[in-house]
Formats: C-alpha cells, structure tokens, sequence
C-alpha cells in the first residue's frame, strides 16, 4: 500500500514556501482571521475545542479546554508560543519557523483574540538563528498589513508579537520553566497549581502552546471544528507531523492524518532501515518516550495507542535505532543528556541521574555487572514520583523500561 | 575600555528596552548582545550592563550560568559545537569529536594556543535530518563526518558567518 501524507500544515511549507506574505496570501493565508475577527472570542474557543486538537508540544492536553480556564476578568493576558523545540529527535516546528512563519503569526493573532491577550511573545531557541530573521521579517510584513499592532484590520483589537531568545536548556521548554526564563530569570520550573492560565507571565493569565499547536489553528477555523475532528481517531483527531530520524536511509519531515499510519510504516517512509543493520527498536516520541520493540511497533501512531504500549507520542519525533551502536551507548547518551539538562532543583533528578550515567558509562566499556542493574533500577525507584517536573521522571521512565526490555542483553550487546 | 564595543552595546541596550518593557525580561537578550559583541560574557560588558539595567554584576550571572549558550571565558575565534545526541550518535558523532579533538590537540572548551578554535559537544539542535549536525560560530554545519570536519578546520572562514546576531523584534 502506497503511504500517502496528509500535508495540511506542510503544504504552506511546499514550494518555495510561504515566508512572504504574497506567497501566503496566494496560499489562502489570513483569511481565517477575518473569519475568527468576525466571530466572539467564545465561539473560536467552542471550535477548538470541537476539533479536539491536542497540544502538540508533548503532553497532549486539549488546547480549547486550555484555553477556557483563562478567566473572563477583563485584566491583561498573555500569549507565549513554545518555539524551544528541545526534544532530541524533534525538528517539526524547525519546518514551519523558517518556511511557514505567516502561519504561526495567522495562528498566534486569532489565538490571542481567543483569549483576549494584547501581548504574545515566541520564546523561540538560539540553536535556530536563521529563524529569528525569517519570523522577524514576517512579523515586519503583517505589522506593514495591519495584521498586527493597533486594530487589527480595522477591527477594535489589537495585538503586539515579540520574539524572544532562548539561551541553550532543554529544561526551558517545559511551559514554567521558559515562563521564568522569559521574565529573564534562571529556567526552574514553577510550582504547579497555580497553573500558567491562572498565574503566568508576569503573574498574569498565560497561555502556552506549542509551534505546531498554533499552526493548527488557522486550518480548524477556516474549516471548522468539525471538519478536523473526522480525521484522525476518536482521541487522536486531526493530523501530526512526524520527523522521522537515527538509522533510516532518508530522514525527513511529513505529515499524516492520526491512526492511518503504524511506527513501521513511517521507518519505510523514511526509506527503511539503513543498509547492513538491523533494527533494534523505535523510539516514538522524542527521546524522553521509552523505546517499543519488536511487534510494538505495528501500533498505530497516535496518543492511545502509544499510551497502551507504556510510552507516548510526545513531539512526534521517532528516532530509529539499529545494532550499528552498542546498546549501552545509547542508554548512556540519553540518560547523560537528562543528566546534563536537569536543572538542579530537586535531589532525585540531580544526583540520581549523574548516578545512573556513571553506572552506564561502566557498561557501555564492558566492565557490567548484572547486580548494575539491579542498582539502574533502585534509582529509577529513588526518582520516580519524586521529582518537581516531568524531566526527572521521564529519564527514569525511559532508563527503566530499556532495563525491563532488554534487560542483561544491555551488558553485551555490542 | 574599548569605546567602540561599549557605544555599540550601549545603542542595542536602547533598542531592547523597546521592546522588553515589562520584569527583568531584557536581561537574557541584553546578556545575547554582551556575547556578540565581546564573544564571550566580558566583565566590561557586564558592568555596563549591570550599570544600564539597575542591578549587578552578581545578578546576571547567576542568570547567564544557568544557560549553556553563555560563555564567561573566552572561546576561540571559530567556537564549534558537535551534537552528540541520539540521531547524531547513530551517524557516528562521536567519530567527527575524535577527529576534532585529534586535529586540534584541545580538550573540551580549552582554547587552541593561538587563540584561534575551541569546540563544546552539544545536545540535539533539531537538524537530526542532516547528521552529524553542529554549528560554526553558531552558523549551522551538516553532515559531518571525520573527513570533512578537516575541511571546517583549515577553511573556519568559509563556514563561520562574518557577525552572530540574533534578531529581535
Ligand atoms: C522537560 C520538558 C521539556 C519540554 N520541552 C518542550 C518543547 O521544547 N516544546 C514544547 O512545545 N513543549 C515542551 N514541553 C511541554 C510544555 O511544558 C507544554 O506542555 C507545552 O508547551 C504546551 O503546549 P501544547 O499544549 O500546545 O502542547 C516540555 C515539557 C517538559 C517537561
Ligand atoms: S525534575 Fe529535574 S529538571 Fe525537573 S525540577 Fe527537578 S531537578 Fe529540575
Ligand atoms: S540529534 Fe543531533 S541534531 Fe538532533
């Protein structure tokens, strides 16, 4: 069966793109805002929420519910797009950054209307500089269209976007964390309740979404909330971007309705695994999901499904592993990286996961004893349900699920 | 003090307080602009900063140190980062990081005796569908491999971008 994609987002970025504001017009671009501007802010919430779009960003939350926690008071609201894209194995938002910037903006301007925030900033990461001219030069473009700024296309809203630089920390990802990098602070997560729709930015009301959660929005308001929840699953409406990475032939980016396509079809897609190797195993969803083998990876990719298999969907980046690396490798460099990132605030996820590259670096030069495993596992113990933030908890999900798959098979693979 | 570098980091202090109005959030681009303009967190630089923003020296680094981005030493001329992360790490990363540090006879974040290159592995910069990916002077480089990082070394100048600005609106 010929896998065909369904580029809905991805088709603004075909072509030669549409980074100018011509192309994007030429595209059908901005008129699904003078559509919402048409309607009342409660009205675009209603349609989210009827799309049952889910965030994008990794956690999968329901973005219209999201949005209606904000509270009617009349006070200053903000919104913040997550443009950190730190997930290892993720380049999705990278895509519509540097070929789509109109999109986001068209999504960030009704967005806001919806939840009535003058202000919006993209707290977008250093490591993609060529995008800060490209969406730079685009925001230029709508404000000289009058698509932002003071009254909006002649309506009595107005809309400010700003950018802001990131500095290097995958921790500033996690929506608290880049609110307190964003008010120029160190980037520690806050404490949750209150929740950023309550209390954010500057204490005020925020909503945070995801680069590809907003790209979403033009596309449901041009055709309805309707419309997008039938494609998809029941609870995996619409489509996902996949980027697709590690052992395959052709690394890429695509796009494909929710439920239509399995982990093993997208290896294909991706041009198979590469040549003289065999597969190891998938990992579904950025680096913090824990990897599925063997069968598991005829599961279709969506959020149920993931989730039945003990892991997620999270940024939709599947990273493909083969046996050209040594097993032990992997783990180490993955859980190093969690290592590296932890921001230090709480004792399980500092100590614990330094603790567990140590014991790994000892593996992966062969010196891997089983009782090591049996201490992998007593930290995954110490760690889990005891962090502040889900990066602790993530690492130890992975680390203890590649124990429980492969198990002593880690001490001498390769 | 060098007058020029302080008139210029003096006037894109004035441009961000324009759009960063609200909390301390102007110190993480303003620490941006101290890099660029000195290459590395100068103590100049961040006194003039501290002086222009109302706070210390103490205060912005105990920000900046948070971040990996920021360095408060300096690097070489050309500063090169390798991502060694999972999808680069299956395209053998590390062999391009070996040759580097073969070729240079530096270890991580040293500086070459003639001031001329250091080099820092990095996590995934999300160009997993170019491995091994990095960056020269934060200019992307793809598809590494130990070849043609020789390449980078002996012709830094054909890679690396003549200025590092991040633009802000
Ligand atoms: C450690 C960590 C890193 C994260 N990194 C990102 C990220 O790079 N981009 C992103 O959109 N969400 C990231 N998230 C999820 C955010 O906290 C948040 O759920 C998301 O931005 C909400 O947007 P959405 O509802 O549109 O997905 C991260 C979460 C954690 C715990
Ligand atoms: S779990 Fe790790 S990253 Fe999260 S708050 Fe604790 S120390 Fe910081
Ligand atoms: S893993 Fe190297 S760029 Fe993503």
């Amino acid at each position: 069966m010929e896998l065909v994609e369904k580029r809905l987002i991805l088709s603004y970025t075909d072509d030669e793109g549409s980074i100018t504001i011509e192309n994007y017009i030429k595209k059908g671009g901005y008129k699904a805002l003078r559509k919402a501007l048409e309607m009342r802010p409660e009205e675009i919430i209603e349609e989210v929420k009827k799309s049952g779009l889910r965030g994008r960003g990794g956690a999968g939350f329901p973005t219209g519910q999201k949005w209606s926690f904000v509270p009617n008071d009349g006070n200053e609201h903000y919104l913040v797009i997550n443009a950190d894209e730190g997930e290892p194995g993720t380049f999705k938002d990278r895509e519509i950054l540097e070929k789509a910037p109109h999109l986001l903006i068209e999504g960030a301007i009704i967005s806001a209307y919806a939840i009535k925030a003058n202000e919006g900033f993209i707290y977008l990461r250093a490591e993609y500089m060529d995008a800060f001219k490209i969406l730079k030069d685009a925001i230029i473009e709508a404000y000289n269209n009058s698509l932002l700024g003071k009254n909006i296309l002649g309506s009595n809203f107005s809309f400010d976007l700003h950018l802001y630089p990131g500095a290097g920390a995958y921790i500033c990802g996690e929506e608290t964390a880049l609110l307190n990098s964003l008010e120029g602070k160190r980037g520690i997560p806050r404490l949750k309740p209150p929740f950023p729709a309550i209390k954010g930015l500057y204490g005020k009301p925020t909503v945070v979404n995801n680069v590809e959660t907003i790209a979403n929005i033009p596309i449901i308001i041009n055709n309805g909330g309707d419309w997008y929840k039938k494609l998809g699953t029941e609870k995996s409406t619409g489509t996902k971007i996949f980027t697709i990475s590690g052992a395959v032939k052709e690394p890429k980016v695509c796009e494909f309705e929710l439920g239509k396509i399995t982990f093993r079809q997208l290896i294909e897609y991706a041009g198979g695994i590469r040549e003289g190797s065999k597969l190891v195993g998938v990992i579904p969803g950025g680096l913090s999901a824990p990897i599925l083998i063997n069968d598991e990876i005829d599961i279709p990719a969506t959020y149920e499904d993931c989730s039945l298999k003990n892991t997620m969907l999270g940024s939709g980046a599947v990273i493909v592993i083969d046996d050209k690396i040594p097993l032990a490798k992997i783990i180490r460099r993955s859980i190093q990286f969690f290592a590296f990132e932890s921001c230090g605030w709480c004792t399980p996820c500092r100590d614990g996961l330094p603790w567990a590259t140590r014991i790994l670096r000892k593996i992966e030069v062969g010196n891997g004893r089983r009782e090591d495993l049996d201490t992998l596992y007593e930290i995954c113990n110490y760690i889990k349900g005891k962090t502040f933030c889900a990066l602790g908890e993530g690492a130890q999900w992975i680390l203890r699920v590649y124990i429980e798959k492969f198990g002593e098979k880690i001490l001498t693979q390769g | 003090m060098n007058l020029e570098k302080v008139q210029e980091l003096r006037e894109e202090l004035e441009n961000l307080k324009k759009i960063y109005k609200k909390g301390n959030s102007i110190i993480i681009p303003a620490l941006w602009r101290v890099q660029e303009i000195y290459g590395y967190l100068s103590d100049e630089g961040l006194e003039i900063l501290a002086n222009e923003l109302n706070t210390t020296k103490e205060k912005l680094l105990q920000v900046a140190t948070f971040y990996h981005f920021f360095h408060t030493k300096p690097t070489g001329k050309y500063h090169i980062y390798i991502c060694t992360n999972v999808s680069c790490m299956l395209n053998f990363a590390y062999e391009v990081v070996d040759e580097l540090r073969n070729i240079l006879k530096v270890n991580e974040n040293e500086v070459t005796p003639d001031g001329m290159f250091s080099w820092e592995e990095i996590e995934c910069i999300g160009l997993c569908d170019q491995p091994v990916a990095g960056f020269i002077n934060m200019k992307r480089i793809t598809n590494l491999n130990k070849d043609n990082i020789k390449d980078i070394i002996e012709n830094p100048q054909n890679y690396a971008p003549e200025k590092t600005k991040i633009e802000l609106i």
